[in-house]
């Protein structure tokens, strides 16, 4: 579940989204093509959440190329839960320097690409980004842009694979999210929850032919701002060509009183200041 | 001093103790003959086991040795970009261009499908390029069409000028005509797999190619890549040793049998050869010696020189006994004959053996290894087979009844009056042969140094008719790999940098042969004119650090999964890759190409300099040809030296043993001048011919001066002797000569370059030779008798 990425936890999000589904009436279409016992995991981590309204974190990523070769961006992110249609998002960068107060916009979409607005802060210029791939990579790291997208319950069905060991006290299972989108970069996602926290602790990736591509993994949960559960660490590795993505989060923040005019395209310059 | 003493006529005194533990070896097999040949066949089949183990590589890598530094300058090379393992589709169309609904629909499908092979990277293709597009404010970074977009004929226009605009397209994957179009494959083979991987790729890619072409009849597809390089350097070795050997194995053993009359020695010939070939892979196998598209020949270099030892003794056999001719002899007279036959050719067929021997072990030192391996095991195959020869073929002879055929008088008288022609005009046979012979190898300069490796492969291999195909629609299947260095201070986006990795690139365009280059600079230079409103008169690199740095940003989010540009850019930034991409050009071409681009970067970009040093596989072929020639000086002398000192062993004279070097190196001087003259192309294979065709050269020699040294104890007449030694020697150089140009004639026909080349000069070299040691060497020796 893509999600993990950004807020930390697909499961938080996949319980928001299965929250905002039902009080819609839309559960029963949406999970056509699912097994009823992933929906019943998924039910039972969705009532360890609260809606948050909006979420603020500060990030590192460093990633490290097979050959070793290194480098590091730091930004911030914000979401903003929208219960009726995609979440907003804006990504402003801070670091290396060239890239300070570059930010990236995006509206989540469910059948239709996302909006997509970058501001290039040394050209003082906003464009819309027209393109239908998510899966190009995040900043150059192991990430794609669609991890980075929150998850959206819609845009998944579910697969119920079985329990696995790990060392939860609760123990683990596995579920497959399969995408619906048709230009989604994966086939499916395997996903281990942790059942004692209701938190993905790992996710393995398929590309669009079913062969593992790359592997997520969730460490250091804590408790932040109102109680919600958030990793601090999360690791992508690229099964293939052994390149590793590391995210270090901290400051997490929640209900700070976002609205969607700020994430508004003609707005998308206050968030470089 | 005589003739006779120069000639070494002191035999016990020069040969010593090796001759008398010869002796003792051949009473011990004359005694128990059935014991020898058993023995022989354990020996074989012992040594056999390790085919077993026998591995075999055919990628192309296999030509480089580990410590070759163009080798380890494209390992590092790949440790930071990445190893191109690549199968490329070529997709034509004779009539119109690519941009029709249905030739689009067919390249996406083609696109999405070879996605979906195994071990697939990443995918290069035109529909599937990441196009920056900037319409107003409206920047679009998308793939150039997709099943389900619009075919209407406005848009197909649109997206054929966006196309037309985009130099990172443009003669890379898509013509500038836009009728054809490269869809390339990039494979991620794991290391245990590398020896498989490309054969059963490229059967699969094949048979993909074979669906694809059905389905669009409209199109012409084809496959070539490094990937289906590798598959015929495989297919070569396949049809070399399954379909060229038993042909030359069967033709020798036939012309054999015509030649000798009897059954029974090419029964023996069949058994010394089936052994050799069969221990020397075996040992192979033992001491990890992989077979290559080169070494698998050595089984041609076996049988041949197994079947010259065959002939040789039982020619000496049959003539023994004067009537072996009229009716079958007894088992004794017959073991007589034998005693006999070994006592007067057991020490020439040793020492060819030696001699031929040392001149394939000698290609230890060539640059290459396949070269290396085919000298190790056509060296070790010789021995073994002159060992089979003495345990197999004496038992043979003395067990089973046979009739000898005479040699004609005829032939023999054919070669007594070459001999006496040749010394009544001894001066002018020597000078005017070494005018002809020093005239025809002052061309040797006339040969090109080319290994472009697709002409390794003839028009019968799909490959080099599909590559072919490819660098004449749109070039790049050579190409030369920049790994370029930004400066302290700066990155791989920094201006300063990208303005000279542009001058740099437009000035390897200007070059001839020069298809495409594919930099950095271009793609910046593309996302600006899409971020700036998409005119043309912004298609230029910004001058702020932070807005290049931005721009690659705002690119590098929007790639798919697959395209990133870790294979164009360093992720620290601290160094970007450009791609030449050439046409069908030699290799020496290619070097000028290279040190024009380092000398014009020292004057106009000194920042970058440093770092204009090429690399990739077609950099690595052009330099091998020169620097195995240069390696191979070395063997060649190591080789000289060694088989001098076996001739210094029975002819004791330094001056003859100094002429009969001459006339044996001269020969392969000439083949060179005159291919340089007919062909004026060579390839790495050149440098391996002298020293291996010495070897085999002189062993005629060793038979002539052997036989003049027999004549010369009974006769007093120089002239007469060495007319006399000519007619004893003479039919069966002459046979052997034969059976050599058959046989080296039928690799001569191979569809791979390396190996029929080296056959075609190997039966060139031994014709020439065989003139010399009529001609020339008579003459000379003639002549040195006016010294006493």
């Amino acid at each position: 579940m893509g999600t993990l990425f950004f807020n930390g936890s697909a499961l938080s999000n996949l319980a928001l989204g299965a929250a905002a589904l039902m009080s819609f009436g839309a559960a029963q279409n949406a999970w056509a093509a699912s097994d009823p016992k992933a929906y019943e995991i998924a039910s039972k981590v969705e009532r360890t959440y609260q809606g948050y309204a909006d979420e603020t974190v500060d990030a590192v990523m460093t990633i490290k190329s097979g050959n070793g070769s290194k480098s590091s961006r730091e930004f911030e992110m914000v979401t903003l839960e929208v219960v009726k249609g995609g979440d907003l998002r804006a990504v402003t960068f801070s670091a290396p320097t060239e890239l300070d107060g570059f930010v990236s916009l995006s509206h989540t979409r469910f059948k239709t690409p996302d909006l997509q607005w970058v501001y290039l802060p040394e050209f003082d210029r906003v464009r819309r980004l027209s393109s239908r791939d998510k899966s190009g990579s995040f900043a150059g790291s192991e990430f794609s842009f669609e991890d980075i997208v929150r998850w959206e319950l819609d845009r998944y069905d579910y697969e119920y694979v079985g329990p696995t060991k790990c060392k939860a006290k609760a123990g683990c299972e596995v579920l497959v999210n399969i995408p619906r989108y048709p230009h989604s970069g994966y086939a499916r996602l395997v996903e281990v929850i942790d059942m004692s926290i209701l938190k993905p602790i790992q996710i393995t990736y398929y590309d669009k032919n079913n062969r593992e591509l790359k592997r997520l993994e969730m460490t250091g949960y804590k408790k932040v701002g109102n109680g919600q559960m958030r990793p601090m660490n999360a690791r992508m590795t690229n099964l293939r060509t052994g390149a590793v993505t590391d995210i270090k989060w901290s400051n997490y923040r929640f209900g700070k009183g976002f609205n969607q005019t700020n994430f508004k395209d003609t707005r998308i310059r206050d968030w470089a200041k | 001093m005589t003739l006779e003493r120069r000639l070494g006529n002191r035999k016990e005194a020069s040969l010593g103790r090796f001759a008398n533990i010869m002796q003792n070896l051949l009473s011990i097999l004359m005694k128990r003959p059935m014991a020898a040949l058993l023995f022989g066949i354990m020996i074989a089949a012992v040594l056999s086991a390790g085919t077993a183990n026998l591995g075999f590589r055919s990628d192309e890598r296999v030509f480089f040795s580990e410590s070759n530094e163009h080798l380890q300058r494209l390992r590092d090379f790949e440790a930071r970009y990445g190893k191109d393992d690549t199968g490329v589709l070529v997709v034509h169309t004779p009539e119109g261009t690519l941009f029709t609904p249905e030739h689009l629909a067919a390249l996406r499908k083609m696109t999405d499908d070879v996605w979906a092979l195994d071990m697939v990277r990443r995918v290069d293709s035109p529909v599937a390029f990441q196009i920056a597009i900037g319409e107003g404010d409206e920047v679009i970074i998308d793939q150039l069409w997709r099943e389900g977009d619009p075919t209407d004929s406005a848009y197909l226009k649109r997206i054929e000028g966006w196309a037309a605009q985009t130099p990172l397209l443009i003669n890379r994957i898509l013509s500038e005509d836009l009728a054809t179009a490269l869809i390339s494959v990039t494979f991620e083979i794991p290391e245990e797999q590398s020896e498989d991987a490309p054969t059963v790729l490229t059967s699969v890619m094949r048979e993909r190619v074979k669906q694809f072409q059905e389905d669009y009849p409209d199109l012409e597809i084809s496959l070539s890549g490094s990937v289906a390089l590798d598959s015929a350097f495989g297919e070569a070795a396949v049809s070399d040793s399954a379909l060229l050997v038993p042909i030359m194995y069967t033709l020798l053993l036939g012309l054999m049998w015509l030649i000798l009359g009897s059954w029974v020695p090419v029964f023996a010939a069949f058994l010394v050869i089936s052994g050799a070939i069969g221990a020397t892979l075996g040992i192979g196998g033992f001491i990890g010696i992989p077979l290559t598209s080169v070494s698998v020949i050595s089984p041609f270099m076996i049988t041949i020189i197994a079947v010259a030892d065959v002939v040789h003794m039982s020619t000496a056999a049959f003539q023994k006994d004067a009537t072996a001719q009229q009716s079958e002899l007894g088992r004794e007279r017959r073991h007589r004959a034998v005693e006999a036959a070994l006592r007067k050719v057991s020490w020439p067929v040793l020492l060819t053996s030696l001699t031929t021997a040392v001149g394939f072990f000698s290609l230890i030192f060539s640059e290459s290894p396949p070269f290396q391996h085919l000298g190790i095991l056509a060296g070790i195959g010789t021995l073994l087979a002159m060992v089979f020869t003495f345990l197999i073929l004496p038992t043979c002879l003395i067990v089973f009844p046979w009739r000898g055929r005479k040699r004609a008088a005829s032939m023999q008288n054919v070669f007594k009056r070459i001999g006496y022609f040749v010394t009544a005009r001894a001066k002018s046979s020597v000078i005017s042969v070494l005018l002809i012979a020093v005239g025809i190898a002052s061309f040797i300069f006339m040969n090109n140094l080319d290994d472009r490796y697709t002409r390794y492969f003839d028009n019968r291999f799909e490959f080099r008719q599909a590559t072919d195909r490819m660098n004449s629609l749109i070039g790049g299947f050579y190409v030369v790999e920049y790994d370029l260095l930004a400066p302290e201070g700066t990155n791989a986006v920094s201006p300063a940098y990208l303005e000279d990795v542009d001058a740099l690139a437009e000035f390897i365009r200007q070059q001839p042969g020069v298809t495409h280059v594919a930099n950095h600079a271009d793609r910046i230079k593309m996302v600006n004119r899409a971020f700036s409103g998409g005119q043309q008169d912004k298609y230029l690199i910004p001058s702020s650090q932070s807005q290049t740095a931005q721009l690659h940003e705002m690119y590098a989010m929007q790639l798919p999964y697959g395209l990133d540009l870790r294979e164009q850019v360093l992720v620290d930034r601290s160094a970007s890759r450009m791609t030449v991409s050439l046409d069908d050009r030699s290799t020496g071409e290619v070097l000028s190409l290279i040190d024009n681009a380092h000398v014009w970067a020292v004057e106009n970009t000194p920042q970058l300099a440093s770092s204009v040093v090429a690399t990739g596989t077609t950099v690595m072929f052009s330099y091998i040809g020169m620097k195995n020639i240069e390696n191979m000086i070395l063997g060649t002398i190591v080789a000289f030296g060694a088989i001098a000192v076996f001739l210094l062993l029975v002819q004791r004279s330094l001056l003859i043993v100094s002429i009969a070097m001459l006339a044996n190196v001269m020969p392969s001087l000439v083949a060179l001048g005159a291919w340089g003259l007919l062909v004026g192309e060579l390839g790495m294979a050149v440098s391996t011919i002298v020293a291996t065709t010495l070897g085999i050269a002189v062993d005629d020699t060793i038979h002539l001066l052997t036989a003049l040294r027999n004549r010369l104890k009974t006769m007093s007449d120089p002239r007469e002797a060495v007319a006399e030694a000519l007619g004893d020697a003479g039919p069966g150089m002459a046979i052997t000569t034969f059976l050599l140009v058959v046989g080296f004639g039928i690799l001569a026909i191979s569809g791979f370059q390396i190996n029929a080349w080296l056959g075609l000069m190997t039966a060139i070299v031994a014709i020439i030779a065989l003139l010399f040691d009529l001609i020339f060497l008579p003459a000379v020796l003639f002549l040195l008798k006016t010294k006493y």
